[in-house]
């Protein structure tokens, strides 16, 4: 009789620990370490963009060093308990969500399924209350009476080297979408978490470079990208050249312009990456159709706010240029491009942060005299909203056939769904414009499923842990593409135009990604415009 | 184990109260010193930790929206998951309080043919969590007929609907049950569910273990070791502990006491412990706050000055090819001093 | 008692216990290993569909051709996950032990044991065709990071140029 040699077979299977294979371990999870190698951890940032963005005022950046996360050691400053301690204490007073956070966890588990990451890696610590409890057994051990006299009895863990490590794997897996927020029956808000364990890892300068990098070039030049005030230009006159060719109709833009009524403030990627250009010729094409008076900024070039990812006091120095520039030039008020989490930030924190905005006129749309009273404190207007108006009062001419050649669908940004619940905006301007299908119910709106890459995961020397991460979402695609054809993802955020479209690649090969306001130009009819039947839309190759 | 430990924790309570109480003199201590304690515990115990999270400020609007916000007139806003006005943010706290709305909302991945995932409505949490909660809740009340004299009417009409089926003798309640099989369905889903095993802390099997004590030894009070129970002498001692004049009549048997010390210990722990959600849920930025933030600007206390990087800073940098590109600037170049300077 | 029969009888059994060892890096508790009530995510319900699917494929003895949709809804999973290729690769093999072993235990079948030659062809030709697999969505993943690059989403960070990504001493920095 054969012998089975499953046994044999099985160590070619396990090296190492290794959490990513949809197995539930049977060792408790504070004895489960982690280990860091390539394609697991995103490559920490460069010294000299730290020490740049040190310098600056209202900034801090300590610990600036030449440092791999596969080393053993990390080259802590020697103190680096008390910093991680008192910079806890600290927050714990700034902020009563994670005072609440961290007290009311009951650990029933809905949130454990909700989440991308652990629903594409199985790491069970991918569970958003396993990734907050990484922070809650530190605080648990530290600042409550049970477990200061409890310890490890009552979940309580004391602060290591190792639970630093710990922070900085789980931390940079988190894409703070705030889906599990949405099913905690106490709200709890996985996003706060995360952003506290980066804010804390900064203090003894854990960070890393996809992020830090964009940050230090959007102080910099006004954008992430760290195009300087003639690149920037450079690149949105190709897009009016190429609009021009497409249309026949040329757009008529400025920079910098002191008196226009409207600053138009959108993320850089728009006007440089594939596809998200296509996006930005759409705006160049619709702003044209109704001849707003409007201006681009060089200083203010960046709508999205890699601050978010990194700390308060960041996210409000970059976030401040958009009032800044707003002021200098005159404006009346800003309209905002399509970007996810540049929303979350300019929805529920710039008011708070740089405003109030008393410089600035309450919105009122110059073609349809719509007043934008949801915006009427902060003083800017998303696009969607704009649009939508538009379409509303009938300002724009639409022929859908121009986009027979596609089938959409519509993905809901996490930030744009869940911070600031604008649904069902994008939804009415494609039913305008495009023939499109939903994907299934418990993946869109509120439940919308992140692209996996957000909150500058979007390198790729994780490429493989993204991929992970974006299955959820990939799974629901491949549905529709499978049941209706569909051949386009439509979004409003600028890093899911960069991010799923890697994605749809990988998972779902024929699946494309665009912005909604590229469809929307796509079907425009335009005055005295000159068009070309585009077989591709604004994709066309002339 | 986790789990192992709650039990064995609870038993040794139990073997506490139990012999304790029979000790001459001892009655005094488990029948007024400790429930006076305990109940100062647990009232001070909750003022404080809600004094301490109200100390920190809430800096940013943090709403977690879960449905359509309000926006223009032709979009329907959906008022109770993006609510505007405050009576709309009381409405959402409502339900999520009473009917624990999110995790009504619970769905569970699962797998079918296909391939094709879906993520299907799974509300055995749920219900398992009203059940529990809502027993809970009654039988509290039902208690409170140990507390007041004369008994208000209220609490006869809830006692004959939740003893409607009129089962045995003395009557058995419905909630009851409840609370048995809420604490023990709780505990099984913890043992059961992979993951949440997983994650599940002694701090989350003890406190089930001891309401299900709890909630047994009061049943075997009243249903099965009613010998050494008299009723009148246990009313007399909870009316006394009420009106702060505390007397201890006849004897009573050690199962009151046990019963009594495990409330005592629950209510100690109870400030302390993870059981406080009960307080904090009204405290969750994310569902208590309105979707106004950009028609309301909401205040930080204490936010930072920071100013941006300038744009006369960023203008100096880069004039020369502003300049050139035809991009308008505050201050022109001087190209004849530079000249100049040259000579 | 034919072999059709046996792999019939025996299907689920195999099948949940060749899920079990692809998905454990763990040993399980015995106490969970009721397999149906556990808790699913799109990587184990992945797995699990497709090698059911195989499973059936390999005891009917299918075309091979018919292998490439369920080994690609599995060998997409594990080129992402961490595994070295032979790592993603092995478990497939696990089958043929599974089998074996069920087989062996059940006393009225064991004799089949001795016909699992073609099943067991047919295990080694999906093997390799899982290898061909693995290679063509590796190479996608790759073609996918190159297209991330000429996208020009990579100009947030100086590794603009994709020979800089090759670049050992980069990673560090």
């Amino acid at each position: 009789m054969a012998v089975p040699k499953l046994e044999q077979l099985s160590k070619s299977v396990v090296q190492g620990p290794s959490l990513a294979t949809g197995a539930i371990p049977t060792r408790d999870w504070m004895d489960l370490p982690v280990v860091f190698k390539p394609g697991n951890y995103a490559y920490p940032a460069k010294k000299e963009k730290v020490e740049y963005l040190n310098s600056q005022s209202g900034l801090d950046f300590p610990n600036a060093r030449e440092w791999s996360p596969e080393d053993e050691d990390w080259k802590l400053p020697e103190d680096w308990k008390e910093i991680i301690l008192k910079g806890l204490k600290e927050r714990l007073d700034k902020f009563r969500s994670l005072k609440i956070f961290m007290d009311c966890c009951v650990r029933c588990g809905a949130c454990a399924d909700k989440c991308h990451f652990f629903l594409g890696t199985g790491d069970p610590k991918n569970m958003p209350v396993m990734r907050a409890e990484l922070l809650r057994s530190v605080y648990r051990n530290d600042f409550t009476l049970g477990g200061k006299i409890l310890g490890k009895m009552a979940g309580g863990r004391e602060m290591t080297v190792d639970i630093l490590k710990e922070w900085f794997m789980y931390s940079y897996q988190c894409t703070e979408c705030r889906r599990c927020s949405v099913f905690c029956p106490y709200g709890i808000d996985t996003a706060e978490v995360t952003m506290m364990m980066r804010e804390l890892l900064h203090l003894v300068g854990i960070g890393i470079n996809w992020i830090l990098e964009p940050v230090s070039n959007s102080n910099r030049t006004g954008n992430h990208m760290g195009l300087q005030p003639h690149t920037f230009k450079d690149n949105v006159d190709f897009l009016v050249d190429d609009v021009e060719a497409l249309t026949g109709v040329r757009p008529n833009i400025s920079f910098n312009r002191k008196g226009a009524e409207i600053l138009f403030i959108t993320p850089s990627a728009d006007v440089f990456a594939e596809p998200g250009l296509y996006t930005a010729m759409g705006y160049l094409a619709l702003f044209e159709a109704i001849g707003l008076d409007y201006t681009w900024s060089t200083y203010a070039s960046e709508g999205g706010n890699f601050g978010l990812f990194t700390n308060n006091e960041s996210m409000k120095k970059l976030n401040a240029k958009m009032y800044a520039e707003a002021e200098r030039l005159g404006v009346k008020y800003i309209i905002g491009g399509e970007c996810g989490h540049m929303w979350r930030v300019v929805h529920q924190y710039m008011n708070t942060m740089n405003g109030p905005a008393d410089f600035l006129e309450k919105p009122v749309s110059p073609i349809t005299g719509t007043v934008f009273e949801n915006a009427s404190s902060s003083k800017m207007v998303h696009i969607s909203e704009f649009t939508a108006d538009l379409i509303k009062h009938g300002k724009l001419k639409f022929d859908k056939s121009r986009n027979s050649h596609v089938k959409a669908t519509y993905h809901d940004s996490c930030n744009t769904a869940r911070a600031m619940g604008l649904m069902d905006e994008p939804r009415y301007i494609l039913d305008h414009v495009v023939d499109w299908v939903e994907m299934p119910e418990n993946t869109i709106r509120e439940q919308t499923f992140c692209c996996g890459s957000g909150t500058g995961l979007n390198t790729d020397e994780i490429m493989e842990l993204r991929m992970r991460s974006g299955l959820p979402r990939a799974n629901a695609v491949k549905y529709v593409q499978e049941k209706h054809d569909v051949n386009m993802l439509s979004c409003v955020c600028a890093i899911d135009r960069a991010t799923l479209t890697s994605l749809m690649d990988y998972w779902n090969p024929g699946v494309s990604v665009c912005g909604i306001t590229e469809l929307v130009a796509n079907a425009l009819i335009q005055e005295g415009e000159n068009r070309p039947e585009l077989d591709d839309g604004f994709r066309t190759l002339l | 184990m986790k789990y192992a430990f709650s039990f064995l924790a609870v038993i040794a309570l139990v073997l506490i109260a139990g012999l304790g109480s029979q000790i001459p003199g001892m009655p005094y201590l488990f029948g007024v010193a400790l429930p006076y304690l305990a109940m100062m515990i647990f009232l001070g115990g909750c003022v404080y930790r809600v004094v301490q999270w109200g100390k920190s400020p809430v800096p940013f609007p943090i709403q977690t929206t879960c449905g359509q916000g309000k926006s223009l007139d032709f979009i329907k806003h959906n008022r109770l998951e993006a609510p505007n006005t405050t009576a709309e943010v009381v409405a959402r706290m409502f339900l999520e309080v009473v009917t624990f709305r999110s995790l009504f909302r619970n769905t569970k991945s699962e797998i079918y043919d296909g391939p094709k995932i879906t993520y299907e409505s799974s509300k055995w949490l749920w219900g398992f969590a009203l059940i529990f909660h809502y027993s809970f809740l009654i039988v509290i009340l039902r208690h409170m007929r140990l507390f007041l004299d004369p008994v208000p009417a209220c609490l006869g009409w809830l006692e004959f609907w939740d003893g409607l089926f009129q089962v045995g003798a003395p009557t058995w309640y419905m909630t009851d049950i409840g609370l048995l099989a809420g604490c023990a369905l709780l505990f099984g889903r913890r043992l059961i569910t992979r993951h949440v095993r997983f994650i599940s802390l002694i701090n989350d099997y003890f406190p089930l273990v001891l309401i299900f004590t709890i909630a047994f030894t009061g049943i075997l009070m009243r249903f099965f070791l009613r010998t050494d129970i008299d009723i009148v002498t246990i009313k007399q001692l909870t009316v006394g502990l009420v009106t702060f004049s505390p007397t201890i009549g006849a004897e009573i048997g050690a199962i009151f006491y046990i019963h009594l010390f495990l409330v005592c210990v629950l209510l100690a722990y109870f400030p302390f412990s993870k059981l406080m959600h009960f307080a904090g849920v009204f405290f969750s930025p994310t569902r208590n706050m309105k979707n106004t933030s950009r028609s309301e600007r909401h205040i930080n206390p204490w936010n930072p000055t920071i100013r941006p990087h300038s744009y006369s800073g960023y203008e100096d940098e880069f004039r020369e090819f502003m300049v050139e590109a035809d991009i308008p600037v505050e201050k022109e170049l001087a190209p004849v001093k530079d000249e100049k300077d040259e000579e | 008692m034919d072999l059709a029969e046996g792999f019939r009888n025996h299907k689920d059994k195999i099948v949940d216990k060749w899920v079990e060892y692809t998905l454990s890096t763990y040993t399980s508790s015995s106490f969970f290993i009721k397999e149906r009530d556990t808790f699913a995510n799109p990587v184990g319900g992945n797995i699990r569909q497709a090698l059911g699917k195989l499973f059936v494929l390999f005891s009917k003895g299918a075309d091979s051709k018919e292998y490439v949709a369920p080994l690609e809804q599995i060998m997409s999973i594990r080129s992402v996950q961490e595994f070295t290729p032979s790592q993603a690769i092995a478990p497939l093999n696990a089958v043929k032990h599974i089998t074996r072993e069920v087989f062996a235990a059940d006393k009225e079948r064991s004799h089949l044991i001795a016909e699992l030659y073609d099943f067991e062809f047919a295990v080694d030709l999906a093997l390799l065709a899982a290898f061909d697999i693995y290679m063509n969505y590796r190479e996608r993943l790759y073609q996918v990071r190159m297209a991330e690059v000429k996208s020009g989403s990579q100009i947030l960070t100086d590794s603009r140029c994709p020979s800089n990504m090759l670049s050992e001493n980069d990673k560090g920095l």
